[in-house]
């Protein structure tokens, strides 16, 4: 069976140095559309969960702050790992976030968000000046 | 009905549940198609044992969700029955020229993975699938794609997980289910608010008898994701549910006005679901 394309959007960021774990979640649904695990003691369901219940939040925190912006990104270090999430939209109804798990020892947090950032506009539509805005003020 | 045998080319009908049926199909690393009967029936297609492909009568397809999935949405909200004009949004958009480009590769691949677990979901819920006539047929795999069938043990895991957010939903302080009436808010609490373009696309479409389940149709989306984001917009106080005729109980006191068609539910708190506590309860 060939890879999906998922699988090959997460070969890109296999490449980031200390990569333990990366997955490609629905934001809306928490569903796991394709993931790569270097380091198999993590697990993957309870990552992408929590990565979708912080995404739903900060979602509803921007919504109520009418933020003039949604989501980008999350920061999460913890004493052992990065966890960095990118929200990405490979089509204007679509909200997927990007989950990439680092051991700190071998990571270099600015270079790996750099990377996350030049993957999201590899992979994801911009928004569209001309579309009705997204997210749009009500 | 024919006995039921898994080996040879051969059309059998059988009652047992479909879970269990399912999975002595899967165990036998069967190729073809299984077909449930009802009106809430479907089909769930097999590839040496994976489940590549499922389609409800009750859930979209993909082809219904590709199409919408980059398609426009209005301006404005639609004006509530006996008001005025709708709703122009803060920063007054300008109307969409073109359908903007997008990776239509990935969004296909989502879109049959979605309308896949979605018809799951609704299968293999609800009420006692024994009553349900079910027949398989030995066939050539669809055309996926390149998108790999899901091990029956992994489906299932997901159908679990999206079964215990519709209960974490159906028990909220504004109680939702995919076939729950909903109606707008009248009156937003704060000023200034923002959604994204699939919570816009729903809003204007909310009318009072629309549910979760209508709407995805609609709009081309699944409905256990348009449930979801249904209910992140109770959450942001934009809908609520519509009571329902039957439950509007105790009747009024006599010559207390009466309360009027599709008035909303109150809601008391800030209802969130957790995925975290979904898949590790």
């Amino acid at each position: 069976m060939p890879e999906s394309p998922f699988d090959a959007l997460l070969s890109r960021v296999r490449q980031i140095d200390g990569f333990l774990l990366g997955c490609i979640v629905d934001a809306s649904t928490g569903t796991v559309l394709g993931s790569a695990q270097d380091q198999q003691d993590l697990s993957l369901p309870v990552a992408a969960a929590g990565a979708t219940d912080l995404a739903n939040v900060i979602s509803l925190m921007a919504s109520g702050l009418a933020a003039d912006g949604g989501l980008e990104d999350v920061i999460i270090t913890l004493s052992g790992h990065y966890h960095l999430i990118r929200q990405f939209s490979p089509a204007p109804k679509l909200r997927f976030l990007l989950l990439v798990v680092l051991d700190r020892t071998h990571a270099n947090l600015a270079m790996a968000l750099r990377e996350l950032r030049d993957f999201d506009l590899g992979a994801a539509v911009r928004p569209d000046p001309a579309l009705p805005g997204h997210p749009r003020g009500v | 009905m024919k006995v039921e045998r898994e080996q040879g080319p051969a059309v059998y009908f059988q009652r047992e549940p479909l879970v269990v049926r399912l999975s002595r199909l899967a165990e036998a690393g069967r190729t073809g198609v299984l077909r449930v009967s009802g009106d809430d029936g479907g089909a769930i297609h097999l590839d040496e044992g994976a489940i590549v492909y499922a389609e409800s009568r009750r859930t979209p397809g993909p082809d219904r969700w590709f199409a919408h999935l980059a398609e426009p949405v209005p301006d404005t909200l639609p004006p509530e029955p006996g008001q005025g004009p709708g709703v122009a949004p803060g920063n007054g958009a300008a109307p969409v020229a073109d359908t903007p480009a997008f990776d239509r590769d990935l969004a296909w691949a989502y879109v049959v993975r979605e309308a896949t677990l979605d018809a799951a979901l609704e299968l293999l819920s609800g009420r006692p699938r024994y009553a349900l006539r079910q027949r398989f047929r030995d066939s050539e795999p669809p055309i996926t794609h390149g998108m790999a069938g899901w091990p029956l043990a992994e489906l299932l895991a997901e159908v679990e997980r999206r079964q215990r957010l519709m209960r974490q939903m159906a028990t909220a302080p504004v109680p939702l289910t995919a076939d729950t009436p909903l109606v707008r808010v009248p009156d937003l609490a704060t000023p200034r608010m923002q959604v994204s373009a699939l919570q816009w696309a729903l809003l204007i479409r909310v009318d009072g008898t629309a549910t979760p389940r209508t709407l995805a149709w609609e709009i081309g989306n699944g409905v256990f994701a348009t449930t979801l984001e249904v209910f992140r917009l109770i959450a942001l106080r934009f809908l609520t549910v519509a009571q329902p005729a039957a439950s509007r109980n105790p009747p009024p006191p006599p010559g207390a006005p009466a309360r009027p068609e599709g008035e909303a539910v109150p809601g008391g708190g800030r209802p969130v679901v957790s995925f975290l506590r979904a898949v590790d309860p």
